[in-house]
């Protein structure tokens, strides 16, 4: 498992939504500290790629997928850079 | 089209959709759409549905606004696509149809001056449901926190 700091929780909303949250969480975060997210939408793993890809102060260290109760849950794990 | 094809009509002109499959090409052409604006993200996708959209005979737009930050220059590209005389009968889509329904409602506030109300009312008269409706809430309140009250232009 990836390593954090803070944990934001998404389960249940829709694109956009997870990203508009994450991205107001890590800009309360301090540089360096890693935001993992927990997601119910499939589609989240590669809305947070694609963040990741062109945003300038987040980094994607990781993305697991993990069932909880029958339940798929997608972790997203975003280091902010600056 | 396809069973899992989601799609909401808020005009006759405009189709608020979820990812075509491939299937879906042609049908949307037969239906009398003649562009499709995709603002999904991943390029490589978008190349291989350009490719199949416009063999249907459809003209195909790729613009991947980032779906965490819209910005007013993204909505008034929405605008500038939608009232350009080429486009003509517009099917705009993403993955689920949230977000361009989201856009749709932004659209609708800042560039006819309408109220949130009356956008949603619309959207609501398309099909979306509550959890699209708050998703709408919430990222349209983070919209017009970081860009101001809504003008009509």
């Amino acid at each position: 498992m990836t390593s954090f700091d803070q944990t934001l929780d998404v389960k249940g909303a829709k694109c956009p939504m997870p990203l508009v949250k994450s991205r107001k969480a890590i800009g309360d975060l301090p540089v360096g500290q890693v935001l993992k997210v927990v997601a119910t939408d499939r589609g989240s793993v590669a809305d947070f790629q694609g963040w990741a890809k062109t945003a300038k102060n987040v980094e994607l260290v990781g993305q697991e997928t993990v069932n909880e109760g029958g339940q798929d849950l997608y972790l997203h794990f975003i280091k902010r850079t600056a | 089209m396809s069973n899992d094809f989601i799609t909401y009509k808020p005009t006759p002109d405009v189709l608020l959709a979820g990812q075509p499959q491939v299937e879906d090409w042609a049908a949307l052409a037969q239906a009398g759409y003649t562009t499709v604006l995709n603002v999904r993200g991943d390029a490589e996708r978008a190349t291989v549905q350009a490719h199949n959209a416009e063999a249907a005979g459809l003209r195909y737009l790729h613009r991947p606004w980032p779906a965490n930050e819209l910005e007013p220059e993204h909505v008034a590209e929405l605008a500038a696509i939608i009232n350009a005389p080429e486009t003509g009968r517009l099917v705009f889509h993403c993955r689920s149809a949230t977000r361009v329904g989201l856009m749709w409602m932004l659209y609708r506030q800042l560039h006819h001056g309408w109220t949130r109300a009356q956008a949603v009312a619309e959207l609501v008269a398309a099909g979306y449901d509550s959890d699209s409706l708050e998703t709408f809430d919430y990222c349209a309140d983070d919209y017009f926190e970081r860009n101001g009250a809504p003008v009509a232009s």
